[in-house]
């Protein structure tokens, strides 16, 4: 009897939806029988043509039609969540940088915990999202999983990444992205974490050190003046893309500026 | 407090290490090349009784390249 093998191969980097490959095997037939017979029902060798091309057929069919991704979830398509500026998107659009575990539930009722990790439905086809903390309980992270295909839909919708990076800013809101390509697993990670212009680390303009001239001052902050203070004393973020090598020394106080430059 | 001392990363290209030097000169002025007593070489500023000194600590084997900020007394 035939036996017919059907391997469905689902990963496409181009087309993750479509099958990628059927490969149809054809046994040996496993019933000994006299030459010239043919078991009852088995059709002439004309009509076993003609049922064989009408299989043929019906695999190319087959392979010619969209699957449904297993991230799918019949949601909005990428390209319209996206918004002009780098930063989170989706159901994760209201996230602010700084915000701590806590305020993030709280903004997003269908999060969900998992331990260290916060897992929220993105409503998104294709894509999932997963949140990441630092030892401060602010949020360090979002990890949207992507399709490889969305890389460009991200540089039409935010413009080109910086300089000779995978990396887009918005300095305005505080966000910077960072695209990671997986092409084994036919996936594109986009790491969007809240950062700060170094700029704004050591401040701006010829003056005196920032943190010397506000420790002197008796006047009541400024809005920006808490900012600074507060950034520059908070705990490091988690950002497994960064790039700084571990301290050498261990001075009374570190401060660590550790996203990719961006000087406004 | 003492010291500090500030990490600014990089991905590796000149222009970023470049404009993170420029930024740490707009704020404090142009900055000397100088070689440390243990024989490094940074870029060093002072500023009132303060000590700063910015290092290029590039590693070209693992490819981190970052920015590191000593600010100490003088």
């Amino acid at each position: 009897m035939r036996v017919l093998l059907l391997l469905l191969l689902a990963a496409c980097d181009a087309h993750p939806s479509r099958l990628d490959a059927i490969v149809v095997t054809h046994g040996p037939d496993p019933t000994p029988r006299p030459r010239g017979a043919r078991p009852i029902g088995e059709p002439r060798a004309e009509n076993r043509d003609e049922r064989d091309r009408d299989l043929d057929r019906k695999l190319r069919e087959v392979a010619s039609r969209d699957v449904p991704d297993d991230t799918a979830s019949g949601g909005v398509s990428l390209a319209s969540v996206l918004g002009s500026t780098p930063g989170p998107f989706g159901s994760l659009a209201a996230i602010k940088p700084g915000m701590t575990r806590t305020e993030l539930l709280a903004a997003l009722p269908t999060a969900q915990r998992d331990g260290e990790l916060v897992w929220i439905p993105t409503g998104i086809d294709g894509v999932a999202v997963e949140l990441a903390f630092d030892r401060t309980e602010r949020l360090a992270e979002i990890v949207y999983h992507v399709p490889l295909a969305a890389r460009p839909l991200l540089v039409g919708a935010w413009g080109a990444p910086a300089h000779e990076t995978n990396v887009w800013f918005d300095p305005t809101r505080g966000w910077r992205a960072r695209l990671g390509e997986d092409p084994v697993n036919g996936k594109i990670e986009l790491a969007i974490a809240p950062y700060r212009p170094f700029a704004d680390v050591i401040g701006r303009g010829p003056v005196r050190m920032a943190s010397a001239t506000r420790r002197r001052s008796s006047a009541p902050r400024s809005p920006t003046s808490r900012a600074d203070s507060r950034g520059s004393t908070r705990q490091v973020p988690r950002t497994p893309s960064c790039c700084c090598p571990p301290p050498t020394s261990a001075p009374s106080q570190r401060v660590s500026s550790r996203a990719p430059l961006t000087v406004s | 407090m003492t010291g500090l001392e500030l990490h600014q990363c990089y991905d590796g290209w000149d222009v970023q290490r470049r404009a993170a030097l420029a930024a740490m000169e707009q704020r404090w002025g142009r900055a000397t090349p100088t070689r440390t007593a243990d024989d490094r070489l940074v870029f060093a500023w002072t500023i009132g009784n303060r000590r700063l000194e910015a290092e290029d600590i590039h590693d070209g084997h693992d490819g981190t390249a970052a920015w590191q900020v000593t600010i100490k007394p003088r």
